[in-house]
């Protein structure tokens, strides 16, 4: 289960990020429907992005789904979430000092950016985030590892209950 | 001897009091631009909070755990968020128009038409009254990013329960 719980997420992860990249694509195409896909598509990516257009990256000209720093974390993650899943059993989480050391830069880009108003280009933004959002999505591939182990524990434990009782168990039952 | 397991409720409750307090404040709510930065951050303090407990009674936590106290830290987040927010409405007299969310994306020069176009068109087929319909997917979308912030904190924070060593023969 935890190794099937882990592709699962992999690829919902890969969907996801695969949208941003395809919203682009499908409002070139200028039709009203694919222009109203498109427009849902954004709406869905709106809570988790402020989607200001001078700062994501575009494609033919219509600018991604989400900005050039969240496309970063996301692709990040789902390659991290895909390694583990390709390696699972065989790769580790790197420590947590590797974890800091891999968001750090887009923190401290973030915070610059906000404090000072000087921001990174849009592809250094995305460069900068790429290792936070791997790094992360290791450590998720560990953590959904770790609930599709639970949940199998408690499966096997639920069934365990519901074994019938071997002959013996029947004969001491019974008296 | 049996070990009670910690209750999730308070840490999840600390996380997301916390970021659901920061995530309805102007400026500071700009943070979950950053793939929701403050609702990941709910699951990932209340998993944090979480381990503590666990390595006081000495019991197992991961993810397991890490997703149980992190989805209801994202509940709590939606709950303190919303709290927040229409107290600061009240205060500051700014309401959910959606009336001024298009005339916003209709004098934004920066959305390409097209897409304003597709936006505006999705915005007025939903209409004023059915826009709180899109409120239960902000809810299962907080849900989904605060278990993932308790999934990350599960790996981050993970606990081995101590085995008590066999006594030397």
């Amino acid at each position: 289960m935890p190794r099937g719980l882990l592709l699962a997420v992999a690829l919902l992860a890969m969907l996801w990020t695969a949208g941003i990249f395809v919203v682009p694509l499908i409002e070139r195409s200028g039709d009203e429907t694919a222009a109203t896909t498109a427009g849902l598509a954004r709406l869905a990516y709106r809570p988790v992005c402020h989607q200001i257009p001078h700062r994501s990256l575009a494609l033919g000209g219509q600018p991604f789904a989400v900005c050039a720093r969240c496309t970063g974390l996301y692709l990040g993650g789902a390659v991290g979430l895909a390694l583990m899943t390709l390696g699972y059993g065989r790769l580790r989480a790197p420590g947590r000092l590797w974890l800091l050391a891999a968001v750090a830069p887009t923190v401290i880009d973030f915070g610059m950016g906000h404090l000072t108003g000087v921001s990174l280009p849009n592809l250094a933004r995305l460069a900068v985030s790429f290792p936070a959002g791997l790094m992360l999505g290791a450590y998720l591939a560990i953590g959904v590892t770790d609930l599709g182990r639970s949940w199998s524990r408690r499966a096997g434990n639920a069934r365990s209950a519901h074994v019938p009782p071997t002959i013996p168990d029947r004969l001491h039952v019974g008296g | 001897m049996e070990r009670s397991t910690p209750s999730v409720l308070m840490p999840a409750l600390i996380g997301g009091a916390v970021f659901g307090v920061a995530g309805a404040i102007p400026i500071l709510n700009f943070l979950n631009c950053l793939c929701c930065a403050l609702v990941i951050g709910s699951g990932f303090l209340a998993a944090f909070l979480y381990s503590k407990e666990c390595q006081k009674t000495s019991t197992a936590f991961g993810g397991g755990g890490g997703a149980k106290v992190g989805a209801l830290a994202g509940v709590f987040y939606t709950v303190f968020e919303s709290i927040v927010q229409w107290i600061l409405g009240l205060i500051t007299g700014a309401t959910f128009d959606i009336e001024e969310i298009i005339a916003q994306i209709e004098s934004n020069p920066q959305i390409p038409p097209e897409t304003a176009d597709g936006i505006i068109r999705v915005l007025e087929s939903i209409g004023s009254g059915g826009f709180w319909i899109l409120i239960p997917v902000f809810v299962v979308i907080a849900l989904i990013f605060a278990t993932i912030g308790g999934l990350i904190g599960g790996a981050v924070f993970k606990v081995e329960p101590v085995v008590p060593s066999e006594p030397a023969s």
